[in-house]
């Protein structure tokens, strides 16, 4: 069993409708692909929206793995100026 | 350019700071700053920069001053509203210092203008609030070899980086450390805002200020945090955010720097 928490900025948080997400997880550890798949489940308009993912504050791509205690981030490209 | 004769005066509070000193003012006054967009963001970058004493400003930007401006765009007042941006700007840094140089260009970036403007500056600062001219800066800026300082506001939130800065390549007890760009060993470009998001998204996916809606005072935080990195990479200075995007909080008041690897792709 496992707590994770994300953080979403930009407009991912007009989607999860709040900053911080929390996930309670059976296993102890998941993978990228099921992050993503938890993700979609809960706030399907992420589906095929931009962003970028944040492990422990280090943008990654792949193949990564979630653990207990680790910080992940959902970052999107912002446009204001 | 010569240093104004007061300038022991005007400038005495940064003056003696050892990171700045006389030296340290000479390559402020040097500097060619190249400002795209002059709005919430553009406005304190010009205003810090100019204040601190850079001697050569190249502004583009297309707009007009209009009433909705002025809850945020703090250069300019009721009396501007329906003048070109850049020429407002140009007054009020002449304003400030009469002998700081300022081109103004009422025209938006384009892929035919950015190599002639590019040529006129040492850096850019992308101020603008569309997807579309920072893919351009940022391809420009990779084509030409210059550095350039990326700031963007979504609602209560900002981003900051720079990116293809020039910066010393050292390999240190098996890391790749990129060190300050002071040295004579081998030089390469910071990483770039494609190697973070590599394509634009789609239309109407991320909504600007018009439609998210902002409070002008993140502008101005997320402005300032810009112009600080301009002046860190004009003297030099250690701690440059490359290869990292620093994302502001206004709400809980938090900084988050992200890392970039060059191998995150």
């Amino acid at each position: 069993m496992m707590e994770v928490r994300l953080m979403s900025y930009g407009a991912l948080t007009d989607i999860t409708g709040s900053g911080v997400l929390e996930f309670s997880i059976p296993q102890s550890v998941i993978s990228a692909a099921e992050l993503m798949s938890l993700l979609i489940e809960r706030y399907p308009a992420l589906e095929g929206k931009t962003f970028r993912i944040a492990l422990n504050e280090r943008f990654v791509t792949g193949e990564f793995e979630v653990g207990s205690g680790d910080h992940v981030a959902l970052m999107p490209p912002f446009s204001g100026g | 350019m010569e240093m104004e004769p007061d300038f022991l005066d005007r400038y005495q509070r940064q003056l003696s700071l050892r990171e700045v000193g006389l030296d340290g003012q000479r390559a402020l006054r040097a500097a060619r700053v190249m400002v795209v967009g002059l709005g919430g963001l553009g406005c304190p970058v010009v205003q810090y920069l100019a204040a601190a004493g850079v001697g050569n400003f190249v502004l583009v930007d297309a707009d007009r001053v209009s009433l909705s401006n002025l809850q945020r765009q703090i250069l300019f007042t009721q009396t501007d509203i329906g003048r070109f941006k850049v020429e407002v700007g140009k007054g009020w840094i002449q304003k400030q210092n009469a002998q700081i140089k300022v081109s103004v260009h009422t025209e938006m970036l384009s892929a035919e203008n950015a190599t002639a403007y590019l040529a006129l500056a040492d850096i850019v600062v992308d101020c603008t609030d569309n997807f579309a001219a920072r893919y351009l800066i940022n391809d420009a800026c990779a084509f030409a070899n210059k550095p350039w300082v990326y700031g963007s506001i979504a609602k209560f939130e900002g981003q900051v980086a720079v990116f293809n800065a020039l910066m010393k390549y050292a390999k240190v007890e098996n890391q790749d450390i990129m060190a300050s760009q002071t040295s004579d060993d081998s030089f390469i470009r910071s990483l770039n805002y494609r190697d973070i998001f590599p394509n634009p998204p789609g239309q109407g996916e991320i909504q600007n200020c018009a439609e998210a809606g902002v409070l002008g005072a993140l502008a101005g935080i997320v402005g300032s945090f810009q112009a600080m990195e301009v002046l860190k990479w004009i003297l030099g200075l250690d701690g440059q955010l490359v290869n990292q995007m620093l994302t502001y909080s206004a709400m809980n008041q938090s900084i988050v720097k992200f890392r970039l690897d060059n191998n995150s792709d």
